[in-house]
């Protein structure tokens, strides 16, 4: 038993920030050179482990292969052979449950690429930008649009409406797409495709919004994760997750330090003490906000129901001791 | 008389030249095209037409429609190649006739003998029915695994004298957009046919995988085999769907290297990246050894091997990466300035303000 305990204080006075740097290396290095070792996890993960980056992957973004899927002829899709897509989504709902949003804040390479973008902002000490409530009001919309275009437009193809240039809509204007196969020396997706007017118009855009990945993640941090649809589609099962963000509002002081530290801006996550469940769309579960938590046990992540981490003053004390600069 | 002699030697020269365009006009040649429906009528009447002509095939003439509808300038319908799919795991096979790979004739067994080999990846030789679909000569080739499948046809039959070995080939692909579910070095080692008296082999490249398509551009190489050995300074042929035609004599090591010209030139918006064309590749072997087949005598024997390929328009025709670079740079730069002059028209001046606790 006091083992137990020991491992527990332990891992909640953890040096957060380093445990999680090194955490996200690891993914990294799994999904995106994890072919090198023969590693292959499947086409269903739910992070954006980029299909574009061919052999040298460790595995696969689930957004690709359901784009093909909902590209089948309406005749096909409504048959049996659905029944390849449902297979499909329970293996990537089986890999969503273990981690919930943490693939985004740990695993998701895209994510890792943002906060080493952030890393480069911070050691050039230009100060970082955040959305007006306005703004967060209204460009929080724009990943479920993205979430529900990502189901209509390859249905439509499958329909016989829209041509088949633009098969897989969001993998063209990720930029997954074009910086993670970047990793792996190829280039090849950093050109405008003049075949088809669509092909021209969807390869633009997606290199537009490389660019703006690029500007966004420097001034704002996870910039694109908050347009991100595989995070909107994430939060349609989040509840059925083992892994949960928890939050005791009787244990909170509202000092707003887990706000500060949230690289999405959730208002809720100081805000709200009512609800238990404090995860909300944008939530990217980076559990830095547990890790800035001064009140023991205001806020914790649990596996399963079982605290794998939470807000204690010595964790707290420790980290502050150690100098975060996550503010600057 | 050296000039007689020279005479003579041109003269012996050009009638091989006829005599071999006269073979390669009536090449035979394994495809992934199927004939289009809407001449499924009318093979009989050919068939029955043509049954009197110079083939013994029951050959059909090749009155087939365009995906446009187009007819040519002779007011004859002609054929745009389309080959099967490579992401399915079985491909239909007819036969046709002819080194016009547009206009030649789709073609059924013609009653010599005739043998079907297919041969896997794995090296692994299956013998294979072949059917009949409107009188016309028709294999459907399963592929159970991911990969390539050579295809075999040796139709033997004696004309005048004379025995033709047609020797016509085909590589079918299972493809998989998986490059995992692919053994490289299987893909890249080349299949075969030790059994056959002359062979063309396409050589794979080393990183070839499934999904790489050969394009315009691309230097092809092609390997002429007899009995699974190199043959040496051997002349091998190639003709392009649009009529482009060479022929090259093999290396030391029996291999002929051809670049696939760009024949593709539609208007921008009718371009389609996915366009394939048809070549054919084809080699004629003239030993004199005699014999006799089915009681019929022959002293003299003529190998023709053929087999065609397909490419694509190369991606340097449509893609273009300075506009690529120079779009994402353009919105770096004026993004990045953009978000600099908001910041910079946000920022409030200091301005100090100063509370009296007194008042």
């Amino acid at each position: 038993m006091t083992n137990l305990e020991d491992i527990r204080t332990a891992v909640n006075n953890v040096q957060f920030n380093r445990f999680r740097f090194w955490l996200q290396i690891f993914f990294f290095a799994l999904l995106v050179y994890g072919g090198y070792l023969g590693i292959e996890l499947g086409k269903h993960l739910p992070t954006f482990a980029c299909g574009y980056n061919k052999e040298l992957r460790g595995g696969m973004c689930f957004l690709m292969p359901l784009q093909h899927w909902m590209e089948w002829p309406w005749e096909k899709l409504f048959s049996a052979a659905a029944l390849t897509i449902l297979y499909g989504f329970t293996i990537f709902f089986l890999w969503f449950i273990a981690l919930n949003r943490g693939w985004c804040g740990f695993a998701c390479p895209v994510g890792t690429i943002q906060d080493w973008i952030t890393s480069l902002r911070r050691w050039t000490g230009i100060r970082y930008s955040r959305y007006s409530e306005g703004q967060y009001k209204g460009l929080g919309i724009i990943k479920w649009v993205l979430l529900a275009l990502m189901f209509l437009i390859p249905l439509g193809i499958g329909g016989g409406w829209f041509t088949h240039d633009l098969k897989s809509p969001f993998c063209m204007i990720c930029p997954g797409r074009t910086v993670v196969p970047l990793f792996g020396l190829d280039v090849s997706q950093w050109s405008i495709d003049f075949s088809s007017r669509t092909n021209m118009i969807m390869t633009s855009l997606g290199l537009l919004v490389t660019g703006l990945f690029f500007i966004g993640a420097f001034v704002k941090k996870r910039f694109f994760c908050f347009y991100c649809p595989m995070g909107a589609l994430h939060y349609l099962f989040s509840k059925a997750a083992l892994l949960r963000l928890n939050k005791e509002g009787a244990k909170c002081t509202r000092c707003g330090d887990c706000y500060r530290v949230c690289d999405l801006q959730i208002k809720e996550i100081a805000d709200d003490i009512q609800n238990k469940n404090i995860m909300t769309d944008d939530c990217i579960m980076c559990l830095k906000c547990v890790a800035a938590c001064p009140e023991p046990g205001a806020l914790k992540a649990t596996f399963a129901g079982i605290p794998i981490f939470e807000a204690t003053e010595a964790g707290f004390i420790t980290r502050m001791n150690k100098g975060r600069t996550d503010d600057k | 008389m050296s000039s007689k002699i020279l005479n003579t030697v041109m003269g012996m020269s050009l009638l091989a030249l006829a005599s071999t365009n006269a073979a390669y006009a009536e090449l035979l040649w394994l495809t992934e095209t199927a004939p289009p429906k809407s001449s499924a009528t009318q093979v009989a009447d050919h068939a029955a037409h043509h049954h009197a002509m110079h083939t013994p095939t029951a050959a059909v003439s090749s009155t087939v429609v365009t995906d446009s509808g187009k007819h040519d300038h002779t007011g004859m319908i002609v054929l745009d190649e389309t080959p099967g799919k490579d992401h399915r795991p079985s491909k239909q096979v007819w036969l046709r006739r002819g080194d016009d790979i547009k206009k030649s004739p789709f073609a059924a067994l013609d009653g010599g003998v005739a043998y079907l080999t297919l041969i896997d990846q794995a090296g692994k030789k299956s013998v294979v029915e072949a059917g009949q679909e409107n009188g016309l000569f028709t294999l459907k080739a399963e592929m159970p695994e991911v990969g390539f499948y050579e295809t075999y046809l040796e139709q033997r039959s004696v004309k005048e004298g004379r025995l033709l070995v047609e020797l016509p080939k085909i590589e079918l692909l299972w493809a998989s957009c998986q490059p995992k579910e692919i053994d490289e070095e299987a893909v890249a080692k080349p299949i075969i046919n030790d059994a056959l008296a002359l062979e063309l082999v396409r050589i794979h490249k080393e990183d070839e995988g499934c999904m790489n398509r050969l394009v315009s551009g691309d230097v092809v190489n092609f390997q002429v085999l007899s009995y699974g050995k190199p043959i040496a300074g051997f002349p091998v042929s190639m003709v392009t769907q649009e009529g482009w035609r060479n022929t090259q004599p093999s290396d030391a090591s029996g291999t002929v290297a051809f670049t696939m010209i760009r024949e593709y030139f539609p208007n921008w918006l009718e371009f389609k990246k996915y366009h394939t064309d048809v070549f054919l590749v084809s080699a004629v072997m003239d030993k004199q050894e005699a014999g006799a087949l089915n009681g019929q005598p022959y002293i003299s024997v003529r190998y023709e091997a053929t087999l065609p390929g397909k490419y694509r328009p190369s991606p340097h025709d449509y893609r273009s990466y300075a506009w690529g670079l120079g779009i994402s740079f353009f919105v770096i730069v004026f993004g990045g300035l953009a978000v600099y002059l908001y910041r910079r028209r946000r920022l409030k001046p200091y301005k100090e303000e100063r509370v009296d606790d007194k008042s």
